[in-house]
């Protein structure tokens, strides 16, 4: 986070715990776009449930709530984590129900991966991300995405802070290896730029 | 890129740095969709302001955080909040979740472990409603402590449902087809029964979560069969949703995903002399702002992109085709998936060559 927007959370946080709305809605709009994305990102079936569930925990605690703004970040992030093996490990119990692969489901797939080689979607950034190894994609999306810092998220992976750079590194290579992020370097992100029909068929 | 992650890792490629920048950016609509909710749980667990902040030292997230309370449970304690702390607090969250939701809700309270009486669910106080971190999701009754606190077994009060009883009881959920026309009907199936049996005669009640929000709500019930079945219809769902069977105090099913595809249609508008044609592409039960993708199908018969437009107020987009560079060839659009609904695909329609 930037350090205007930390004074502005930080602000928001102090107001929330003494059960002031606005600030609560500062924060949960500030803050529920990047947990989607994480828990997106560690596959999870059902973010908007999964963080509904974890901010329920956060508002229930949130009057003994004491710490800076970065405190409460690290905490979202923690129990979204928690929430996310919890909904893995009810359905490792039960049998999962099983998602259709329609043709038009199909299609979706191949319009995320155009969107980002034309300029590139919030979806298609968790997809591109999500293609890392589990413990890359984690540790990159506790870092980038929750913007904590690499000891921080060491101890929410219950890793050495050696370990996870390590991740972080490779996680970044892997990332700069892959032509689609690659290709994003030099496009402009319109995202409606006609293309010609010889590139179509080319 | 964070210049500390850039000082760690270095920057590999401006690629990653345009990557991260895509995924720390504000939220879209999407994403944000759940702010009602959210504020009406919020006020439900927080209440107005009481004074001044005061900021105990000594936080300790691990010591509060790291429980794995029972899902079903741990929402089910925030609607109990609702039904018991009364005033504005319940008034405002009535909004979100109707009468009887709130009924369900409180017929359940003793299945998900939380006391029924005024004030329990006070504000702060760490949400030890649920059962212990050890005790696995609600499927199975009688693996949470079905206990009021008065003793008395927590059930079916209000409904018409005799009491089951506890046990290894069990309901499983199931939808006849998990991925639908948005518009039509669903129907979610279900089985319950103990030791292995059916239990009849058992009033079951399906409660639906639509995609975006985080509330739930009744979709309607239906009685068991001899051999324990149900089927309870919901008559049109227009958004991915996602449903669960519960039998109030007793046992509540895993959820099942019913995803929807809205109805597209494109109709080509052939222009003077074929020379500029138009694509109309209409849709029902699409937002405005979604967004619609024009199609060619290439030499090898695949489709590819060529062009993105958002839906307008009506649900209808257009495209300006070339009746020239696309003479005699196949398009169509493709409506992008949205948390709401699952990509639809229009009929094809082939562009005539002009004059």
């Amino acid at each position: 986070m930037a350090t205007n927007d930390t004074a502005v959370l930080d602000d928001a946080l102090a107001r929330a715990s003494t059960g002031d709305e606005a600030g609560f809605l500062e924060l949960w709009r500030a803050l529920q776009p990047r947990l989607l994305r994480f828990l997106r990102v560690l596959g999870c079936d059902d973010p908007e449930d999964v963080a509904s569930e974890t901010w329920l925990q956060v508002v229930r605690d949130l009057r003994t709530f004491s710490g800076s703004e970065e405190d409460f970040r690290r905490w979202l992030f923690t129990i979204g984590r928690h929430r996310v093996i919890d909904a893995a490990r009810a359905r490792a119990r039960r049998p999962a129900v099983p998602m259709i692969s329609s043709l038009d489901l199909l299609a979706d797939r191949h319009l995320v991966e155009d969107q980002v080689l034309d300029g590139i979607s919030v979806e298609g950034a968790v997809a591109l991300l999500a293609r890392l190894s589990p413990d890359q994609a984690e540790a990159v999306a506790l870092r980038v995405i929750a913007g904590l810092e690499t000891p921080d998220v060491a101890k929410i992976l219950g890793k050495s802070a050696g370990a996870v750079r390590v991740a972080l590194h490779r996680g970044l290579k892997s990332l700069a290896g892959d032509p689609a992020v690659r290709a994003l370097a030099g496009r402009t992100g319109s995202g409606s730029t006609p293309r010609t029909l010889e590139e179509v068929d080319s | 890129m964070n210049s500390d992650l850039r000082s760690e890792t270095g920057s590999p490629h401006p690629g990653v740095d345009r990557l991260f920048r895509t995924l720390t950016a504000g939220g879209t609509s999407a994403e944000l969709a759940g702010e009602h909710d959210a504020l009406a749980m919020f006020r439900t667990n927080v209440g107005p302001p009481a004074g001044p902040a005061a900021v105990p030292a000594g936080f300790a997230p691990s010591t509060r955080v790291f429980r794995f309370p029972v899902r079903w449970g741990v929402r089910l304690a925030a609607v109990a909040a609702a039904v018991a702390v009364g005033g504005t607090a319940a008034a405002a969250y009535a909004a979100v979740l109707p009468q009887p939701v709130q009924h369900l809700a409180h017929s359940m309270l003793g299945f998900a472990g939380v006391p029924d009486r005024q004030g329990s669910s006070a504000p702060g106080t760490s949400g030890r409603h649920g059962p212990s971190p050890q005790q696995p999701h609600p499927v199975q009754a009688g693996s949470t402590p079905a206990t009021t606190p008065s003793g008395s077994p927590a059930g079916a009060t209000g409904t018409a449902s005799p009491t089951p009883g506890a046990g290894d009881l069990l309901l499983s959920a199931t939808a006849a087809s998990v991925h639908i026309t948005a518009g039509s009907g669903a129907v979610i199936d279900g089985q319950l029964t103990r030791s292995g049996a059916g239990v009849q005669g058992v009033t079951v009640t399906l409660v639906e979560r639509l995609a975006g929000h985080a509330a739930w709500r009744v979709a309607g019930s239906g009685p068991t069969t001899s051999d324990g079945n149900v089927a309870v219809s919901v008559p049109a769902l227009t958004a991915n949703a996602v449903f669960r069977l519960a039998v109030p105090g007793a046992v509540v099913s895993p959820s099942v995903t019913v995803t929807v595809s809205p109805p597209i249609t494109a109709v080509l508008d052939v222009g003077p002399a074929g020379l500029a044609d138009t694509l109309v592409v209409s849709t029902e039960y699409a937002r405005a702002g979604d967004v619609a993708a024009l199609q060619v199908q290439a030499a090898d018969g695949s489709w590819l992109p060529l062009r993105y437009r958002p839906l307008g107020a009506g649900g209808q987009a257009s495209f300006g085709l070339s009746g020239t560079r696309l003479a005699n060839r196949a398009v169509r659009v493709v409506l992008l998936a949205t948390v709401s609904h699952t990509a639809a695909v229009s009929n094809a329609e082939i562009v005539p060559p002009p004059g």
